[in-house]
Protein backbone atom coordinates (compact mmCIF):
# COMPACT_ATOMS: atom_id res chain seq x y z
CA UNK A 1 0.00 0.00 0.00
CA UNK A 2 0.68 3.24 -0.82
CA UNK A 3 1.37 6.45 1.66
CA UNK A 4 0.33 9.60 1.13
CA UNK A 5 3.11 11.83 0.39
CA UNK A 6 2.83 15.89 1.91
CA UNK A 7 1.62 17.19 -1.91
CA UNK A 8 -1.08 14.67 -1.65
CA UNK A 9 -2.37 15.89 1.58
CA UNK A 10 -2.04 19.33 1.03
CA UNK A 11 -3.82 18.86 -2.12
CA UNK A 12 -6.54 17.26 -0.13
CA UNK A 13 -6.43 19.71 2.53
CA UNK A 14 -7.06 22.32 0.19
CA UNK A 15 -10.23 20.35 -1.46
CA UNK A 16 -11.58 20.00 1.90
CA UNK A 17 -10.95 23.79 2.41
CA UNK A 18 -12.72 25.10 -0.64
CA UNK A 19 -15.58 22.83 0.13
CA UNK A 20 -15.43 24.24 3.78
CA UNK A 21 -15.83 27.67 2.44
CA UNK A 22 -17.93 27.06 -0.24
CA UNK A 23 -20.73 29.46 -0.23
CA UNK A 24 -24.18 28.53 1.45
CA UNK A 25 -26.60 28.30 -1.38
CA UNK A 26 -29.81 28.50 0.57
CA UNK A 27 -31.40 25.74 -1.72
CA UNK A 28 -33.78 23.91 0.71
CA UNK A 29 -35.09 27.52 1.82
CA UNK A 30 -35.30 28.69 -2.07
CA UNK A 31 -37.15 25.38 -2.78
CA UNK A 32 -39.17 26.32 0.49
CA UNK A 33 -40.16 29.54 -0.84
CA UNK A 34 -40.94 28.55 -3.99
CA UNK A 35 -43.20 25.60 -2.89
CA UNK A 36 -44.93 28.62 -0.72
CA UNK A 37 -45.28 30.84 -3.66
CA UNK A 38 -46.99 27.83 -5.54
CA UNK A 39 -49.04 26.92 -3.03
CA UNK A 40 -50.59 30.77 -3.00
CA UNK A 41 -50.51 30.73 -7.06
CA UNK A 42 -52.44 27.06 -6.98
CA UNK A 43 -54.95 28.65 -4.61
CA UNK A 44 -55.63 31.36 -6.71
CA UNK A 45 -56.15 29.76 -9.76
CA UNK A 46 -58.51 27.10 -7.33
CA UNK A 47 -60.19 29.93 -5.97
CA UNK A 48 -61.11 31.21 -9.04
CA UNK A 49 -62.02 28.28 -10.85
CA UNK A 50 -64.33 28.02 -7.43
CA UNK A 51 -66.41 31.37 -7.95
CA UNK A 52 -67.22 30.17 -11.53
CA UNK A 53 -68.45 27.07 -10.48
CA UNK A 54 -70.66 28.20 -7.43
CA UNK A 55 -72.00 30.85 -9.84
CA UNK A 56 -72.94 27.85 -12.47
CA UNK A 57 -74.26 25.87 -9.14
CA UNK A 58 -76.54 29.11 -7.92
CA UNK A 59 -78.20 29.08 -11.60
CA UNK A 60 -79.30 25.42 -11.79
CA UNK A 61 -80.68 25.78 -8.58
CA UNK A 62 -82.56 29.30 -9.41
CA UNK A 63 -83.36 27.58 -12.98
CA UNK A 64 -84.58 23.59 -11.86
CA UNK A 65 -87.64 24.03 -9.77
CA UNK A 66 -89.20 26.37 -12.45
CA UNK A 67 -87.74 24.08 -15.33
CA UNK A 68 -87.16 27.23 -17.13
CA UNK A 69 -85.86 27.21 -20.78
CA UNK A 70 -82.52 27.83 -21.12
CA UNK A 71 -79.82 28.96 -24.21
CA UNK A 72 -76.14 29.77 -24.51
CA UNK A 73 -75.08 33.39 -23.88
CA UNK A 74 -73.75 35.80 -26.86
CA UNK A 75 -70.15 34.66 -25.80
CA UNK A 76 -70.21 30.97 -26.73
CA UNK A 77 -69.69 32.30 -30.35
CA UNK A 78 -65.78 32.27 -30.23
CA UNK A 79 -64.11 35.77 -32.67
CA UNK A 80 -62.65 33.69 -35.58
CA UNK A 81 -59.21 35.03 -34.41
CA UNK A 82 -58.20 36.58 -31.15
CA UNK A 83 -56.45 39.86 -32.82
CA UNK A 84 -59.75 40.30 -34.91
CA UNK A 85 -62.31 40.35 -31.74
CA UNK A 86 -62.64 43.92 -30.44
CA UNK A 87 -61.62 43.91 -27.05
CA UNK A 88 -65.32 44.11 -25.44
CA UNK A 89 -66.26 41.08 -27.26
CA UNK A 90 -63.46 38.63 -26.12
CA UNK A 91 -64.86 39.71 -22.49
CA UNK A 92 -67.56 38.51 -23.27
CA UNK A 93 -67.77 35.20 -21.68
CA UNK A 94 -69.57 32.04 -22.68
CA UNK A 95 -72.16 30.61 -20.51
CA UNK A 96 -75.64 29.38 -20.35
CA UNK A 97 -78.58 31.60 -19.50
CA UNK A 98 -81.99 31.70 -19.14
CA UNK A 99 -83.81 32.09 -22.36
CA UNK A 100 -86.28 35.09 -21.33
CA UNK A 101 -83.34 38.11 -21.28
CA UNK A 102 -85.39 39.25 -18.35
CA UNK A 103 -84.51 36.48 -16.12
CA UNK A 104 -81.17 36.34 -17.18
CA UNK A 105 -78.78 37.53 -14.09
CA UNK A 106 -77.44 40.69 -13.84
CA UNK A 107 -73.59 41.24 -15.42
CA UNK A 108 -71.33 41.62 -12.63
CA UNK A 109 -67.95 42.98 -12.66
CA UNK A 110 -65.97 41.05 -15.50
CA UNK A 111 -63.16 39.46 -13.19
CA UNK A 112 -60.99 38.66 -16.05
CA UNK A 113 -60.13 42.86 -15.80
CA UNK A 114 -59.15 42.17 -12.57
CA UNK A 115 -56.84 39.20 -12.67
CA UNK A 116 -54.00 38.95 -10.19
CA UNK A 117 -52.76 36.69 -12.60
CA UNK A 118 -50.14 38.82 -14.16
CA UNK A 119 -48.87 39.36 -10.49
CA UNK A 120 -48.75 35.61 -9.33
CA UNK A 121 -47.13 34.39 -12.77
CA UNK A 122 -44.23 36.74 -12.28
CA UNK A 123 -44.27 36.00 -8.28
CA UNK A 124 -44.05 32.28 -9.57
CA UNK A 125 -41.50 32.81 -11.91
CA UNK A 126 -39.51 34.30 -10.06
CA UNK A 127 -39.62 31.97 -7.53
CA UNK A 128 -38.66 29.08 -10.01
CA UNK A 129 -35.49 31.54 -11.08
CA UNK A 130 -34.26 31.50 -7.54
CA UNK A 131 -34.65 27.78 -7.47
CA UNK A 132 -33.06 27.29 -10.84
CA UNK A 133 -29.81 29.63 -9.55
CA UNK A 134 -29.49 27.21 -6.76
CA UNK A 135 -30.41 23.89 -8.19
CA UNK A 136 -29.47 20.68 -6.04
CA UNK A 137 -29.78 18.18 -9.02
CA UNK A 138 -27.05 20.39 -11.26
CA UNK A 139 -25.02 20.60 -8.17
CA UNK A 140 -25.40 16.95 -7.39
CA UNK A 141 -24.22 15.53 -11.08
CA UNK A 142 -21.25 17.92 -10.79
CA UNK A 143 -19.84 16.37 -7.33
CA UNK A 144 -20.66 13.02 -8.15
CA UNK A 145 -18.92 13.17 -11.26
CA UNK A 146 -16.07 14.89 -9.45
CA UNK A 147 -16.14 11.91 -6.74
CA UNK A 148 -16.17 9.20 -9.74
CA UNK A 149 -13.13 11.18 -11.31
CA UNK A 150 -11.22 11.33 -8.28
CA UNK A 151 -11.48 8.55 -7.17
CA UNK A 152 -10.09 6.89 -11.04
CA UNK A 153 -7.31 9.21 -11.02
CA UNK A 154 -6.08 8.25 -7.84
CA UNK A 155 -6.50 4.21 -8.52
CA UNK A 156 -4.98 4.97 -12.01
CA UNK A 157 -1.78 6.65 -9.76
CA UNK A 158 -1.94 3.80 -7.49
CA UNK A 159 -1.46 1.02 -10.60
CA UNK A 160 -0.31 2.94 -13.24
CA UNK A 161 3.31 1.84 -13.94
CA UNK A 162 4.25 4.80 -16.42
CA UNK A 163 5.63 6.80 -13.70
CA UNK A 164 2.53 8.61 -12.76
CA UNK A 165 3.33 10.74 -9.49
CA UNK A 166 1.01 9.61 -6.55
CA UNK A 167 -0.43 12.82 -5.91
CA UNK A 168 -1.87 13.02 -9.34
CA UNK A 169 -5.47 12.26 -8.59
CA UNK A 170 -5.70 14.68 -5.84
CA UNK A 171 -4.45 17.39 -7.72
CA UNK A 172 -6.30 16.69 -10.22
CA UNK A 173 -9.32 16.37 -8.06
CA UNK A 174 -7.88 19.99 -6.28
CA UNK A 175 -8.24 21.68 -10.01
CA UNK A 176 -11.93 20.68 -10.13
CA UNK A 177 -12.96 21.69 -6.90
CA UNK A 178 -11.55 25.05 -7.68
CA UNK A 179 -14.36 25.44 -10.55
CA UNK A 180 -16.93 23.32 -8.51
CA UNK A 181 -16.43 26.70 -5.96
CA UNK A 182 -16.08 29.46 -8.40
CA UNK A 183 -19.46 28.19 -9.98
CA UNK A 184 -21.05 28.32 -6.47
CA UNK A 185 -19.28 31.27 -6.28
CA UNK A 186 -20.94 32.42 -9.04
CA UNK A 187 -24.63 31.00 -7.84
CA UNK A 188 -24.43 32.79 -4.56
CA UNK A 189 -23.50 36.19 -5.91
CA UNK A 190 -26.47 35.91 -8.48
CA UNK A 191 -28.53 35.02 -5.28
CA UNK A 192 -27.74 37.62 -3.63
CA UNK A 193 -27.63 40.36 -5.99
CA UNK A 194 -31.48 38.72 -7.19
CA UNK A 195 -32.82 38.56 -3.88
CA UNK A 196 -31.60 41.70 -2.85
CA UNK A 197 -32.93 43.51 -5.89
CA UNK A 198 -36.13 41.91 -5.67
CA UNK A 199 -36.76 42.80 -2.30
CA UNK A 200 -39.08 45.75 -2.72
CA UNK A 201 -41.07 44.78 -5.74
CA UNK A 202 -41.41 41.14 -4.10
CA UNK A 203 -42.80 43.51 -1.34
CA UNK A 204 -45.14 45.94 -3.42
CA UNK A 205 -46.40 42.68 -5.61
CA UNK A 206 -46.87 40.83 -2.38
CA UNK A 207 -49.63 42.72 -1.14
CA UNK A 208 -51.18 43.38 -4.05
CA UNK A 209 -51.40 39.72 -4.05
CA UNK A 210 -52.79 39.43 -0.38
CA UNK A 211 -55.54 42.09 -1.31
CA UNK A 212 -56.42 39.70 -4.66
CA UNK A 213 -56.38 36.47 -2.62
CA UNK A 214 -58.77 38.21 -0.02
CA UNK A 215 -61.06 39.53 -2.46
CA UNK A 216 -61.18 36.50 -4.29
CA UNK A 217 -61.71 34.42 -0.82
CA UNK A 218 -64.75 37.20 -0.33
CA UNK A 219 -65.97 36.58 -3.54
CA UNK A 220 -65.86 32.94 -3.43
CA UNK A 221 -67.54 32.86 0.34
CA UNK A 222 -70.14 34.77 -1.32
CA UNK A 223 -71.01 32.29 -4.18
CA UNK A 224 -71.32 29.49 -1.79
CA UNK A 225 -73.67 32.02 0.30
CA UNK A 226 -75.95 32.37 -2.44
CA UNK A 227 -75.87 28.98 -3.39
CA UNK A 228 -76.61 27.76 0.20
CA UNK A 229 -79.38 30.61 0.78
CA UNK A 230 -80.81 29.83 -2.61
CA UNK A 231 -80.81 25.61 -2.15
CA UNK A 232 -81.57 26.27 1.76
CA UNK A 233 -85.04 27.78 0.53
CA UNK A 234 -86.02 24.93 -1.41
CA UNK A 235 -85.74 22.37 1.32
CA UNK A 236 -89.33 22.03 2.86
CA UNK A 237 -91.04 19.22 4.27
CA UNK A 238 -92.57 17.92 1.40
CA UNK A 239 -89.43 16.31 0.54
CA UNK A 240 -88.62 12.48 0.86
CA UNK A 241 -85.83 11.93 3.87
CA UNK A 242 -83.75 10.81 1.45
CA UNK A 243 -83.62 13.88 -0.70
CA UNK A 244 -83.72 15.90 2.64
CA UNK A 245 -80.91 14.60 3.95
CA UNK A 246 -78.76 15.10 0.93
CA UNK A 247 -80.33 18.44 0.50
CA UNK A 248 -78.85 18.92 4.18
CA UNK A 249 -75.57 17.54 3.07
CA UNK A 250 -74.95 19.73 0.69
CA UNK A 251 -75.51 22.59 2.78
CA UNK A 252 -73.83 21.56 5.62
CA UNK A 253 -70.45 21.34 2.94
CA UNK A 254 -71.25 24.70 1.80
CA UNK A 255 -71.52 26.51 5.12
CA UNK A 256 -68.05 23.96 6.49
CA UNK A 257 -66.52 25.57 3.38
CA UNK A 258 -67.37 29.37 4.27
CA UNK A 259 -66.28 28.54 7.85
CA UNK A 260 -62.87 27.70 6.28
CA UNK A 261 -62.37 30.63 4.07
CA UNK A 262 -63.48 33.08 7.20
CA UNK A 263 -60.72 30.96 9.03
CA UNK A 264 -58.36 31.80 6.19
CA UNK A 265 -56.08 34.93 5.97
CA UNK A 266 -54.87 35.23 2.90
CA UNK A 267 -53.17 38.68 2.91
CA UNK A 268 -51.49 37.66 6.36
CA UNK A 269 -50.17 34.69 4.48
CA UNK A 270 -49.10 37.16 1.73
CA UNK A 271 -47.51 39.33 4.15
CA UNK A 272 -45.88 36.08 5.41
CA UNK A 273 -44.27 35.59 2.23
CA UNK A 274 -42.98 39.09 1.60
CA UNK A 275 -41.31 38.73 5.46
CA UNK A 276 -40.07 35.55 4.81
CA UNK A 277 -37.83 37.13 1.45
CA UNK A 278 -37.14 39.86 3.30
CA UNK A 279 -35.85 37.05 6.09
CA UNK A 280 -33.66 35.64 2.79
CA UNK A 281 -32.43 39.00 1.86
CA UNK A 282 -31.06 39.72 4.90
CA UNK A 283 -29.05 36.20 5.61
CA UNK A 284 -28.11 36.51 2.03
CA UNK A 285 -26.47 39.94 2.74
CA UNK A 286 -25.26 38.95 6.52
CA UNK A 287 -21.68 37.62 6.78
CA UNK A 288 -22.44 35.62 9.56
CA UNK A 289 -25.26 33.53 7.39
CA UNK A 290 -27.66 33.15 10.35
CA UNK A 291 -30.04 31.38 8.64
CA UNK A 292 -32.58 30.08 11.48
CA UNK A 293 -34.47 33.64 11.11
CA UNK A 294 -35.09 32.45 7.44
CA UNK A 295 -35.91 29.13 8.29
CA UNK A 296 -38.71 29.91 10.74
CA UNK A 297 -39.94 32.96 8.63
CA UNK A 298 -40.60 30.42 5.75
CA UNK A 299 -42.01 27.81 7.97
CA UNK A 300 -44.17 30.37 9.00
CA UNK A 301 -44.99 31.26 5.58
CA UNK A 302 -45.31 27.37 4.33
CA UNK A 303 -48.06 26.73 6.60
CA UNK A 304 -50.16 29.62 6.00
CA UNK A 305 -49.59 29.20 2.31
CA UNK A 306 -51.14 25.83 2.72
CA UNK A 307 -53.52 26.51 4.99
CA UNK A 308 -54.91 28.66 1.96
CA UNK A 309 -54.50 26.39 -0.48
CA UNK A 310 -56.51 23.57 1.41
CA UNK A 311 -59.50 26.84 2.29
CA UNK A 312 -59.49 27.98 -1.37
CA UNK A 313 -59.54 24.49 -2.69
CA UNK A 314 -62.81 23.37 -0.60
CA UNK B 1 -59.74 96.74 43.11
CA UNK B 2 -63.25 96.61 40.56
CA UNK B 3 -61.26 98.05 38.07
CA UNK B 4 -58.09 95.63 38.13
CA UNK B 5 -61.02 92.85 37.85
CA UNK B 6 -62.52 94.27 35.39
CA UNK B 7 -58.86 94.90 33.26
CA UNK B 8 -58.15 91.13 34.10
CA UNK B 9 -61.70 89.66 33.06
CA UNK B 10 -61.09 91.95 29.63
CA UNK B 11 -57.26 90.23 29.26
CA UNK B 12 -58.65 86.60 29.45
CA UNK B 13 -61.48 87.23 27.12
CA UNK B 14 -59.35 89.26 24.63
CA UNK B 15 -56.63 86.45 24.65
CA UNK B 16 -59.48 83.93 24.93
CA UNK B 17 -60.88 85.73 21.39
CA UNK B 18 -57.80 85.63 19.63
CA UNK B 19 -57.11 81.69 20.93
CA UNK B 20 -60.76 80.99 18.69
CA UNK B 21 -60.01 83.03 16.07
CA UNK B 22 -56.57 81.58 15.75
CA UNK B 23 -57.99 78.07 15.43
CA UNK B 24 -61.51 79.20 13.60
CA UNK B 25 -62.69 76.38 11.03
CA UNK B 26 -64.92 77.62 8.41
CA UNK B 27 -64.44 80.73 6.48
CA UNK B 28 -64.65 84.16 8.03
CA UNK B 29 -68.30 86.15 8.08
CA UNK B 30 -69.76 88.87 9.24
CA UNK B 31 -71.99 86.87 11.50
CA UNK B 32 -69.19 85.99 13.32
CA UNK B 33 -68.03 89.66 14.88
CA UNK B 34 -72.63 90.32 15.72
CA UNK B 35 -71.77 87.20 17.39
CA UNK B 36 -68.38 88.01 18.88
CA UNK B 37 -69.91 91.50 19.99
CA UNK B 38 -72.56 90.00 21.72
CA UNK B 39 -69.85 88.05 23.97
CA UNK B 40 -67.75 90.46 24.53
CA UNK B 41 -69.82 93.54 24.82
CA UNK B 42 -73.29 91.94 25.64
CA UNK B 43 -75.94 92.62 28.16
CA UNK B 44 -73.87 89.42 30.32
CA UNK B 45 -70.97 91.26 30.52
CA UNK B 46 -72.12 94.90 31.26
CA UNK B 47 -74.66 92.98 33.68
CA UNK B 48 -71.38 92.12 35.11
CA UNK B 49 -70.67 95.47 36.20
CA UNK B 50 -73.39 96.65 38.19
CA UNK B 51 -73.59 100.67 38.63
CA UNK B 52 -70.62 101.42 37.84
CA UNK B 53 -71.01 99.64 34.49
CA UNK B 54 -69.47 102.80 32.06
CA UNK B 55 -66.13 103.24 34.23
CA UNK B 56 -65.71 99.00 34.16
CA UNK B 57 -66.64 98.88 30.98
CA UNK B 58 -63.97 100.80 29.88
CA UNK B 59 -61.02 98.99 32.04
CA UNK B 60 -62.51 95.79 30.52
CA UNK B 61 -62.44 97.13 27.31
CA UNK B 62 -58.34 97.86 27.34
CA UNK B 63 -57.84 94.88 28.88
CA UNK B 64 -59.74 92.94 26.04
CA UNK B 65 -57.33 94.72 23.89
CA UNK B 66 -54.14 93.97 25.88
CA UNK B 67 -55.16 90.41 26.08
CA UNK B 68 -55.89 89.97 22.02
CA UNK B 69 -52.98 91.89 21.44
CA UNK B 70 -50.77 90.35 23.82
CA UNK B 71 -51.42 86.76 22.20
CA UNK B 72 -50.28 88.12 18.99
CA UNK B 73 -47.25 89.86 20.69
CA UNK B 74 -46.37 86.30 22.20
CA UNK B 75 -46.38 84.78 18.28
CA UNK B 76 -44.71 86.99 17.27
CA UNK B 77 -41.77 86.59 20.12
CA UNK B 78 -41.93 83.14 19.12
CA UNK B 79 -41.80 83.34 15.64
CA UNK B 80 -38.99 85.93 15.84
CA UNK B 81 -36.88 82.89 18.46
CA UNK B 82 -37.96 80.05 15.96
CA UNK B 83 -35.42 79.14 13.11
CA UNK B 84 -38.35 77.03 11.04
CA UNK B 85 -40.35 80.82 11.00
CA UNK B 86 -40.13 84.30 9.89
CA UNK B 87 -42.59 87.17 9.30
CA UNK B 88 -43.78 85.59 6.45
CA UNK B 89 -46.05 83.39 7.94
CA UNK B 90 -48.28 86.20 9.28
CA UNK B 91 -48.65 86.78 5.45
CA UNK B 92 -49.61 83.21 4.22
CA UNK B 93 -48.65 80.97 6.46
CA UNK B 94 -45.80 80.04 4.66
CA UNK B 95 -43.07 77.98 6.80
CA UNK B 96 -39.78 75.98 6.24
CA UNK B 97 -40.06 72.05 5.60
CA UNK B 98 -39.65 69.97 8.89
CA UNK B 99 -36.19 68.95 9.55
CA UNK B 100 -35.13 65.48 9.76
CA UNK B 101 -35.85 63.71 13.43
CA UNK B 102 -39.00 66.19 13.44
CA UNK B 103 -42.50 65.07 13.33
CA UNK B 104 -45.70 66.82 13.87
CA UNK B 105 -48.39 64.56 16.10
CA UNK B 106 -51.37 64.08 14.17
CA UNK B 107 -53.40 65.30 17.01
CA UNK B 108 -52.08 68.21 17.17
CA UNK B 109 -54.58 71.23 16.28
CA UNK B 110 -54.96 73.06 13.00
CA UNK B 111 -54.07 76.76 12.73
CA UNK B 112 -54.45 79.48 10.58
CA UNK B 113 -52.21 82.48 9.70
CA UNK B 114 -52.64 85.07 11.79
CA UNK B 115 -53.27 87.65 8.97
CA UNK B 116 -54.57 85.38 6.34
CA UNK B 117 -58.09 84.60 5.40
CA UNK B 118 -57.41 81.15 4.96
CA UNK B 119 -54.88 78.86 5.53
CA UNK B 120 -53.67 77.75 2.25
CA UNK B 121 -53.58 74.05 1.75
CA UNK B 122 -50.45 71.59 2.08
CA UNK B 123 -49.11 70.87 -1.75
CA UNK B 124 -49.39 66.73 -2.01
CA UNK B 125 -45.50 66.90 -3.46
CA UNK B 126 -44.50 69.20 -0.42
CA UNK B 127 -43.55 67.71 2.79
CA UNK B 128 -45.36 68.48 6.15
CA UNK B 129 -43.88 71.75 7.04
CA UNK B 130 -42.45 72.23 10.67
CA UNK B 131 -45.96 73.39 12.93
CA UNK B 132 -48.18 72.58 10.38
CA UNK B 133 -51.40 71.38 11.51
CA UNK B 134 -53.59 68.92 10.59
CA UNK B 135 -55.66 70.19 7.62
CA UNK B 136 -59.24 72.78 8.62
CA UNK B 137 -62.48 72.52 7.63
CA UNK B 138 -62.81 69.77 4.44
CA UNK B 139 -60.66 67.19 4.02
CA UNK B 140 -57.42 67.70 1.79
CA UNK B 141 -56.90 64.23 0.52
CA UNK B 142 -56.77 63.15 -2.53
CA UNK B 143 -60.15 62.58 -4.75
CA UNK B 144 -59.10 59.07 -5.18
CA UNK B 145 -57.96 58.46 -1.20
CA UNK B 146 -61.18 60.09 -0.49
CA UNK B 147 -62.99 57.90 -3.18
CA UNK B 148 -61.55 55.21 -1.68
CA UNK B 149 -62.45 55.76 2.02
CA UNK B 150 -66.18 55.89 0.74
CA UNK B 151 -65.29 52.78 -0.90
CA UNK B 152 -63.91 50.63 1.95
CA UNK B 153 -67.82 52.15 4.16
CA UNK B 154 -69.38 51.52 1.70
CA UNK B 155 -68.15 47.71 1.45
CA UNK B 156 -68.59 47.68 5.29
CA UNK B 157 -72.01 48.95 4.67
CA UNK B 158 -72.49 46.26 2.33
CA UNK B 159 -71.52 43.40 4.14
CA UNK B 160 -73.80 44.09 7.20
CA UNK B 161 -76.83 44.96 5.18
CA UNK B 162 -75.40 41.25 3.88
CA UNK B 163 -76.04 39.57 7.49
CA UNK B 164 -79.23 41.73 8.23
CA UNK B 165 -80.75 40.07 5.22
CA UNK B 166 -78.92 36.21 6.17
CA UNK B 167 -81.10 37.20 9.25
CA UNK B 168 -84.28 38.07 7.97
CA UNK B 169 -84.23 34.90 5.58
CA UNK B 170 -83.83 33.04 8.34
CA UNK B 171 -87.20 34.30 9.82
CA UNK B 172 -89.29 35.37 6.87
CA UNK B 173 -92.43 33.61 7.62
CA UNK B 174 -93.62 33.33 3.52
CA UNK B 175 -91.95 31.93 0.53
CA UNK B 176 -92.73 35.28 -1.02
CA UNK B 177 -91.25 37.46 1.46
CA UNK B 178 -88.29 34.81 1.48
CA UNK B 179 -87.43 35.16 -2.33
CA UNK B 180 -88.20 38.66 -2.30
CA UNK B 181 -85.31 39.22 0.58
CA UNK B 182 -82.99 36.25 -0.99
CA UNK B 183 -83.52 38.83 -4.55
CA UNK B 184 -82.31 41.77 -2.46
CA UNK B 185 -79.80 39.65 -1.01
CA UNK B 186 -78.24 38.92 -4.74
CA UNK B 187 -78.40 42.05 -5.69
CA UNK B 188 -76.35 43.63 -2.48
CA UNK B 189 -73.85 40.75 -3.07
CA UNK B 190 -73.66 41.57 -6.73
CA UNK B 191 -73.11 45.72 -5.65
CA UNK B 192 -70.36 44.49 -3.12
CA UNK B 193 -68.45 41.96 -5.65
CA UNK B 194 -68.62 44.96 -8.21
CA UNK B 195 -67.01 47.29 -5.61
CA UNK B 196 -64.36 44.96 -3.98
CA UNK B 197 -63.37 44.09 -8.12
CA UNK B 198 -62.95 47.94 -8.41
CA UNK B 199 -61.11 48.10 -5.79
CA UNK B 200 -58.68 45.35 -6.51
CA UNK B 201 -58.86 47.28 -10.09
CA UNK B 202 -57.19 50.31 -8.34
CA UNK B 203 -54.67 48.41 -6.51
CA UNK B 204 -53.44 46.26 -9.65
CA UNK B 205 -53.51 48.72 -11.89
CA UNK B 206 -51.53 51.10 -9.45
CA UNK B 207 -48.11 52.98 -10.91
CA UNK B 208 -46.34 51.08 -7.96
CA UNK B 209 -47.45 47.76 -9.11
CA UNK B 210 -46.85 48.18 -12.47
CA UNK B 211 -43.23 48.84 -11.78
CA UNK B 212 -42.80 46.48 -9.55
CA UNK B 213 -44.35 43.90 -12.01
CA UNK B 214 -41.82 45.24 -14.72
CA UNK B 215 -38.92 45.58 -12.07
CA UNK B 216 -38.87 41.42 -11.03
CA UNK B 217 -39.61 40.11 -14.38
CA UNK B 218 -36.14 42.21 -15.38
CA UNK B 219 -34.75 40.74 -12.32
CA UNK B 220 -36.39 37.17 -12.96
CA UNK B 221 -35.28 37.40 -16.61
CA UNK B 222 -31.80 37.97 -14.99
CA UNK B 223 -31.80 35.08 -13.14
CA UNK B 224 -32.92 32.19 -15.52
CA UNK B 225 -30.14 33.47 -17.87
CA UNK B 226 -27.95 33.26 -15.42
CA UNK B 227 -29.31 29.30 -14.65
CA UNK B 228 -29.01 28.33 -17.83
CA UNK B 229 -25.29 29.18 -18.23
CA UNK B 230 -24.30 27.68 -15.22
CA UNK B 231 -26.15 24.58 -16.41
CA UNK B 232 -24.25 24.75 -19.02
CA UNK B 233 -21.17 25.25 -16.87
CA UNK B 234 -21.72 22.35 -15.10
CA UNK B 235 -22.58 20.05 -18.15
CA UNK B 236 -19.43 20.68 -19.43
CA UNK B 237 -17.69 20.34 -16.53
CA UNK B 238 -19.28 17.18 -15.70
CA UNK B 239 -19.10 15.81 -19.43
CA UNK B 240 -14.96 16.77 -18.98
CA UNK B 241 -14.87 14.87 -15.53
CA UNK B 242 -16.70 11.77 -17.08
CA UNK B 243 -14.13 12.17 -20.46
CA UNK B 244 -10.99 12.42 -18.50
CA UNK B 245 -12.42 9.56 -16.50
CA UNK B 246 -12.75 7.33 -19.29
CA UNK B 247 -9.63 7.86 -20.52
CA UNK B 248 -7.98 7.43 -16.94
CA UNK B 249 -9.62 3.90 -17.21
CA UNK B 250 -8.35 3.07 -20.62
CA UNK B 251 -4.89 4.43 -19.57
CA UNK B 252 -5.21 2.35 -17.13
CA UNK B 253 -6.32 -1.17 -19.08
CA UNK B 254 -3.31 -0.07 -21.46
CA UNK B 255 -0.47 0.06 -18.77
CA UNK B 256 -1.79 -2.81 -17.14
CA UNK B 257 -1.06 -4.60 -20.37
CA UNK B 258 1.82 -3.28 -21.40
CA UNK B 259 2.92 -4.43 -17.93
CA UNK B 260 1.86 -8.08 -18.49
CA UNK B 261 3.57 -8.43 -21.94
CA UNK B 262 6.91 -6.49 -20.69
Amino acid sequence: MRRSTPLGMLAACLCAGLAACSPYLYKSEVESFRAGVNDLATAYQSGTKGVAAERAVIQQTQLTPTRTRVALSPGCALPATVSAAPAADNALPCALQPADPAMAPRQSAPRESTSAAPLIHALRDYADALAAITNAQDQEALEAANSKLTGSLAGLANTAKVGLPNEFGAIAGLAFSVGVATLNQRRFDMLKRGVTAANEPVAVLGDAMGQALDTLRKARADGLLLAGTTMAGQINAKMSPDDYTAALTTLQAKTDAIETLRRTNARAAADDMVKAHAALAQALNDDTRQVAAVVTALKTFREKARAVQEAFAS
Amino acid sequence: MAECGAFAFGVVLGWFVYFTNRYRKGDVQFSDLIALLGVIGGAAVTALFGGASGTLFGYYGVGLAVGFFAYFLVLVLMVARSDQFDATWFLDGRRKALPDGWVIPGDVRATTAPMAPQRPGPSAAAPMAFGAPEPVGPSTESPRARLNAARDQTLTALTVAQRELLRRIGLAPTDAERNSLQASLVDITDQLDTLAQLRLKDILESDEVRASLKTLEGITSDLTRTAGEMRQATDVLTKASQLIDRATKAVGVITNLVGGVL
